[in-house]
C-alpha cells in the first residue's frame, strides 16, 4: 500500500463527502427530468387535444396559436409532440428494463454456473450478434402483428444479448474475489450468492449502459413506428409524425421538422446522462 | 486432548484446460499438483503456522482443509469426522465449524453491504440467534474485535484495511468457530496496524481457546503467534515441529535458507553470505526425486534418483530430508 | 564524506482535490552521497512513493505538482529542468525501479529490445550495439544464458528474473543515482535477498548510489547506510542505520521498530501504535503523528515541528525528543 494505491481510496472519500458530481451528469438529468414532466404533464401541458382536426387551419406555419403550427390535419403539432413524449419515453423505458431483466439473468446464470449452460447461452448469444439488428426487429415484428406490442416483444429478444454479456463478465470476474470465497466458505447457498452479493456488485455497467440504450431504442421505436409497423396513426409519435409529415417536407418543413428535433433531443439528453452516470460510478474515468 | 483436524496424505490437484491439439493427440493432461501428499495433526487450542513461498501450496492446502476445493486423494477429518465427500447438510454444519479470514481486507467483504449488515446476514443465515437479539449480537461482535459501534452503517470503502480486516474475523467469529484459518491476514495491512491485527488474535487464541492455523510467508510474524510452524515447499511439508526449535535448529537446508534469507532488524544487520540460488519452480513441473534437490546445497544422489522423502521424526521437530535418514538418525554435518 | 549526488531541500509536492489544493508532501528535505544506500521508510499515505516519483518528475497525476523546494542533482536544480531536459535526466542520470516488475515491462517486446531501446535513446548506438550491450548487462544481473534471454518475453521470465531484468534496463544507460521503489515487496523473500544482494554488489562495483523506497524495517536494516522515516507527507527522523535502530528518537520510528515481531516474547502482545495512519485530506494539525502519539503534549498540536539536529547525523522531527531522552523513553536502551 503506498501513495500511488491510496489515491482510488481518496477518490471514494471525497465521493461521499464532496460529491465531484460531473457537469455532464446535471445536465443530462436536466433535460431528461424536462421531457418526463413533459410526458407526466401531457393532458395538461398542451394547449390542444392532440387529435382534434380542424379543416380550417390546415398546414398552418408556426404561430403564436400553434408554436409549431399544424399539420394536413390541422392537428396542433406541439400538442402532438408534448403527447408523442409520452409514447417516445414509455417505448425507451419498457424497451430497455424488459431486455434488461432477461439479458441479467441470462448472464449471471451463465457466469456463475458456467459448462453447459454457459456454452449453450454464449452460443446462442453470437448467432443473434451475427445478424442485424435492426432487420432482425423488423422481422420479428412482421412475423407478429405490427403494433407498440410486438415491438416490445422483438426488442426484448433481440436487446437481450448486450445485458447478458455485460452482467456475464462481470459475473465471472465477481465469483473469483475474497468476499464471494467468504460467502461460500459461510454455508451460503449459490443463489443467495448470486443474487444478494455478486449481482449488486455486477449491475453498475449494465445501468450505464441501459442509459445510453435508451436512445437506441427510441431511435428503433420511432424508425419501427415510420416504417409503419410499431405505433399505428392516428396516435401521436414522433417517428409516426415523421412518416406522415414527409409528403410536406418542402411545403410545410415544421411536421417532420419538430418531432425530429425532439427525437435528437430526447437522445442527447439520456447520452449525456449515461455519460455522467459512468464518470460518477467510476466505469469511465 | 484429542485431535480437531487430522490431515492424512492430502492431494489437492488442478488439472488444465486442455486445447484442441492436446484432445487430438491424447496428451496426457497437465496437471499443477498444488497439494501433494501433506499429512499432519491439529490438537484443540493448538496454533500451526504454515509458511512457505509462491507455488508451496499452503492457500490451496488452507481452502481444502474447509472443504472449499476438490481433492484428488487423501483425508481431511475434522473432529473425527470425515469432511470431504459429504452431503450438504453435513458441509453446512462444517462451515458452522471452521471459517476462515482472508487476505485483501477490502477484498474480502461486499462492497455493497454495511458492516453490520453482513455480520447480521450470517447470524440470520445460520440461525446463531432468534432474530431480534441479531443487533446486540452484532454490537457484541464489533466490540470483540475493537470496532466502534459507529461503523455498523458503514460500507467497507469507508473504512481503513485494518477495520475491514477486523470485520473480517468478526464475521469469521459470528458462527462461533471452533478453527479459524487465517489466510494471510495481515500480509496486505501496513505495518502499524499488523501489529494490532496480531494482538486481536493473540487474544482470540488466548481467551476464546481458538485453534488456528496461520498462513503467511513472514516467518517473523509466524513465530510470534504459532506455537508450531510447518513449512512447505511445492505441495508437500518439508519440516514440522515447534516453533523455537524450527528458528533456533532449522535442519531442512530450505528452512534454513527462509529463516536466512529473512530480513533481520538489529542495528548492525547485514545480509546472509549463503543465498539460495535460483527460484521456487512452477507447481506444473515439480522436480523428481525430493522437489527441492535442483536448489539444495547439500544434495546427495539419493534426492535426485530416490522417492520423496517423508518426514522423519527428530523430537521436537519432523523433517522431509534424506540428510537424516540413517539408522541411528544422527545428523550428517 | 562522500560527495552528495542528490540534495532535497523542502521539497513540497500537492495534490488537487474537490476537497481543495493539499500538501502530499511538506517540506521533505535528505541528502544521498556517492556510494550510498538510503532508505525512504514510511507507510501508506507516507508520502516515500511520491517522494521519489517526484524526484524523477514522474508524478502519476496531472493534479499533483511539485510547489516549491529544490531537488539538486550534481550540483543543478532538475525542478527548473523541462520536459525535454528531464528526459535527459531520466535513465541517464537517475534510473528507476518499481515494485511490480509484470507491469513495467512492455508485455509485446523482447526483453533485449526494452533494454537496448534505452541505450539507442540516450546514447545513439546502433541496434546491433545496443543489444550487445544489453546482452552484457542481463549477464551483470546474474541472468543465466544472457543471449538467449534476450530474446524472451518478460511472461516468460519469473517474478525475479524480471526484476533483474528492470534493474538492467533502469542501469542500461550507466546512471549514477538508483531509486528503487519497493523492489522487493512483491517477491518471495528468498528471492528478495537475492535480489537486495544483486543492489549490494551493484553498488560496490558500479559506485552507484541508491535510494530505496520501501516500507519494510527489515530491508532498510540489512542494506541500508542511512535512514529517512516519513509519516503523514512529513520526514520525521533521519540518522544512520545503525543510529536509527539502536536509539531512535522519534516516537513513530520506535512505535514502528518496537511492533514488529522479533523483538517481544512470542506469544504476547506487541506493543502497537494506536489508530491507523491519517488520510490526506484530515492530516492533524500539528505534528501529523500526535493523536496516535502516546508521549503528546499541547505544544505538539500547536506548532509544526521542524527537523532538529539531535547528535551528528542524526535528525528529527520530535518536539520533545530532548525531555523523552531524559525520560529514557527514546534513545539508546
Amino acid at each position: 500500500m503506498n501513495m500511488t494505491t491510496s489515491i482510488p481510496v481518496l477518490r471514494r472519500r471525497f465521493r461521499i463527502r464532496f460529491g465531484g458530481h460531473p457537469r455532464v451528469l446535471y445536465v443530462g438529468l436536466g433535460i431528461t427530468i424536462f421531457w418526463f414532466i413533459l410526458a407526466l404533464g401531457a393532458d395538461v401541458i398542451a394547449p390542444f387535444d392532440p387529435n382534434a382536426h380542424d379543416i380550417s387551419n390546415v398546414l398552418d406555419p408556426p404561430s403564436f396559436t400553434h408554436w409549431f403550427g399544424t399539420d394536413n390535419f390541422g392537428r396542433d403539432v406541439l400538442s402532438r409532440v408534448i403527447h408523442g413524449t409520452r409514447v417516445d419515453l414509455q417505448m425507451g423505458l419498457i424497451g430497455v428494463i424488459l431486455p434488461f431483466l432477461l439479458g441479467t439473468v441470462v448472464g449471471a446464470f451463465s457466469g456463475y454456473f458456467g459448462r453447459f449452460i454457459d456454452i449453450v447461452l454464449m452460443r446462442i448469444l453470437d448467432v443473434m450478434l451475427s445478424f442485424p439488428w435492426l432487420v432482425l426487429l423488423i422481422a420479428i415484428i412482421t412475423v407478429l402483428r405490427p403494433g407498440l406490442g410486438s415491438f416490445y416483444v422483438a426488442i426484448t429478444l433481440v436487446g437481450w444479448v448486450s445485458y447478458a454479456r455485460l452482467v456475464r463478465a462481470q459475473t465471472l470476474v465477481l465469483k473469483n474475489s475474497d468476499f464471494v470465497h467468504a460467502a461460500v466458505s459461510l454455508g451460503y447457498g449459490h443463489l443467495r450468492i448470486l443474487f444478494r452479493h455478486i449481482l449488486p456488485n455486477a449491475l453498475i455497467p449494465s445501468i450505464v449502459f441501459s442509459m445510453s440504450d435508451v436512445v437506441l431504442v427510441i431511435l428503433a421505436g420511432s424508425s419501427i413506428s415510420y416504417l409503419g409497423l410499431g405505433v399505428q396513426p392516428p396516435t401521436a409519435e414522433w417517428g409516426v409524425m415523421i412518416a406522415e409529415g414527409q409528403n410536406f417536407i418542402v411545403t410545410a418543413w415544421w411536421i417532420t421538422a419538430f418531432p425530429g428535433l425532439s427525437i435528437v433531443l430526447l437522445a442527447f439528453g439520456f447520452s449525456l446522462l449515461a455519460d455522467g452516470l459512468g464518470e460518477k460510478l467510476g466505469v469511465r474515468e | 486432548m484429542s485431535n480437531l483436524l487430522e490431515i492424512e496424505n492430502l492431494k489437492v490437484h488442478f488439472p488444465l484446460p486442455q486445447g484442441v491439439v492436446e484432445l487430438l493427440t491424447r496428451k496426457p493432461r497437465r496437471v499443477v499438483k498444488a497439494v501433494n501428499g501433506v499429512s499432519f495433526k491439529l490438537g484443540q487450542g493448538q496454533t500451526l503456522g504454515l509458511v512457505g513461498e509462491s507455488g508451496c501450496g499452503k492457500t490451496t492446502l488452507s481452502r481444502a482443509m474447509l472443504g472449499l476445493v476438490d481433492v484428488a486423494g487423501g483425508s481431511v477429518r475434522f473432529d473425527g469426522q470425515d469432511v470431504l465427500g459429504q452431503d450438504r447438510a453435513a458441509r453446512l454444519a462444517l462451515r458452522r465449524r471452521a471459517q476462515m479470514v482472508f487476505q485483501d481486507p477490502f477484498a474480502s467483504l461486499n462492497p455493497k453491504m454495511s458492516v453490520g449488515g453482513t455480520l447480521a446476514e450470517v447470524l440470520k443465515f445460520h440461525r446463531m440467534c432468534p432474530p431480534r437479539e441479531v443487533p446486540a449480537r452484532v454490537a457484541e461482535l464489533m466490540q470483540m474485535v475493537g470496532l466502534p459501534h459507529e461503523l455498523s452503517d458503514h460500507k467497507p470503502s469507508e473504512l481503513s484495511g485494518g477495520q475491514c480486516q477486523r470485520v473480517g474475523v468478526a464475521r469469521a467469529l459470528a458462527v462461533s468457530p471452533d478453527l479459524l484459518v487465517a489466510d494471510e491476514s495481515v500480509s496486505a495491512l501496513d505495518v502499524s496496524i499488523q501489529a494490532q491485527i496480531l494482538n486481536l488474535f493473540l487474544n482470540l487464541q488466548q481467551e476464546m481457546g481458538l485453534t488456528m492455523v496461520f498462513i503467511a510467508h513472514d516467518l517473523g510474524v509466524v513465530w510470534h503467534l504459532c506455537q508450531t510452524i510447518a513449512v512447505m515447499y511445492l505441495g508437500r511439508i518439508v519440516e514440522i515441529g515447534a516453533a523455537n526449535e524450527i528458528f533456533q535448529n532449522p535442519r531442512h537446508p530450505y528452512t534454513r535458507a527462509l529463516i536466512s534469507a529473512i530480513p533481520k532488524m538489529h542495528p548492525e544487520a547485514s545480509l546472509s553470505a549463503d543465498l539460495l540460488s535460483g527460484e521456487p519452480p512452477s507447481p506444473l513441473d515439480i522436480p523428481g526425486g525430493c522437489a527441492f534437490h535442483p536448489r539444495c546445497p547439500r544434495i546427495m544422489t539419493r534426492c535426485r534418483s530416490g522417492p520423496p522423502p517423508e518426514l522423519i521424526n527428530m523430537g521436537p521437530v519432523q523433517v522431509a530430508c534424506y540428510l537424516y535418514d540413517t539408522e541411528q538418525r544422527k545428523t550428517i554435518t | 564524506m562522500n560527495a552528495k549526488v542528490l540534495e532535497v531541500r523542502d521539497l513540497e509536492v500537492t495534490i488537487e482535490t474537490p476537497a481543495g489544493v493539499l500538501t502530499a508532501i511538506d517540506r521533505a528535505s535528505f541528502d544521498l552521497r556517492k556510494g550510498e544506500i538510503l532508505g525512504l521508510v514510511g507507510e501508506s499515505g507516507s508520502g516515500k512513493t511520491l517522494t521519489g516519483r517526484a524526484i524523477m518528475r514522474l508524478l502519476p497525476s496531472k493534479k499533483m505538482a511539485i510547489r516549491s523546494g529544490t531537488i539538486h542533482v550534481n550540483g543543478e536544480d532538475i525542478t527548473r529542468y523541462d520536459e525535454s531536459r528531464m528526459r535527459g535526466v531520466r535513465g541517464r542520470i537517475i534510473g528507476m525501479i518499481f515494485q511490480n516488475p509484470s507491469s513495467h515491462l512492455d508485455p509485446v517486446m523482447t526483453v533485449g529490445k526494452q533494454i537496448a531501446e534505452s541505450i539507442k535513446f540516450h546514447e545513439g548506438l546502433s541496434s546491433k550495439a545496443s543489444l550487445l550491450r544489453a546482452a552484457e548487462l542481463l549477464r551483470q544481473v546474474d541472468i543465466p544464458d544472457p543471449h538467449i534471454r534476450l530474446n524472451s518475453f518478460s511472461h516468460e521470465f519469473s517474478g525475479g528474473m524480471r526484476q533483474r531484468a528492470m534493474i538492467a534496463m533502469a542501469l542500461a544507460c550507466r546512471p549514477k543515482i538508483l531509486i528503487a521503489d519497493e523492489p522487493t515487496t512483491a517477491l518471495d523473500v528468498t528471492v528478495q535477498a537475492q535480489i537486495l544482494n544483486l543492489l549490494l554488489d551493484l553498488r560496490q562495483r558500479r559506485g552507484l548510489s541508491i535510494m530505496l523506497v520501501t516500507h519494510d524495517l527489515g530491508v532498510v536494516a540489512q542494506t541500508c547506510d542511512t535512514i529517512a522515516v516519513m509519516y503523514a507527507g512529513r520526514l520525521v527522523e533521519r540518522a544512520t542505520k545503525k543510529d536509527l535502530l539502536s536509539g531512535p528518537l522519534h516516537p513513530y520510528t520506535k512505535g514502528l521498530i518496537a511492533s514488529q515481531p522479533g523483538k517481544t516474547q512470542p506469544r504476547q502482545q506487541l506493543p502497537s501504535i494506536s489508530g491507523q495512519p491519517p488520510a490526506l485530506a484530515s492530516f492533524p494539525e500539528g505534528c501529523r503523528f500526535h493523536p496516535r502519539c502516546e508521549f503528546s503534549e499541547a505544544e505538539c498540536q500547536a506548532a509544526v515541528p521542524a527537523l532538529e539536529q539531535a547528535d551528528r547525523d542524526h535528525y528529527t522531527a520530535c518536539r520533545r525528543w530532548h525531555s523523552l531522552v531524559q525520560q529514557k523513553v527514546l534513545g539508546a536502551a
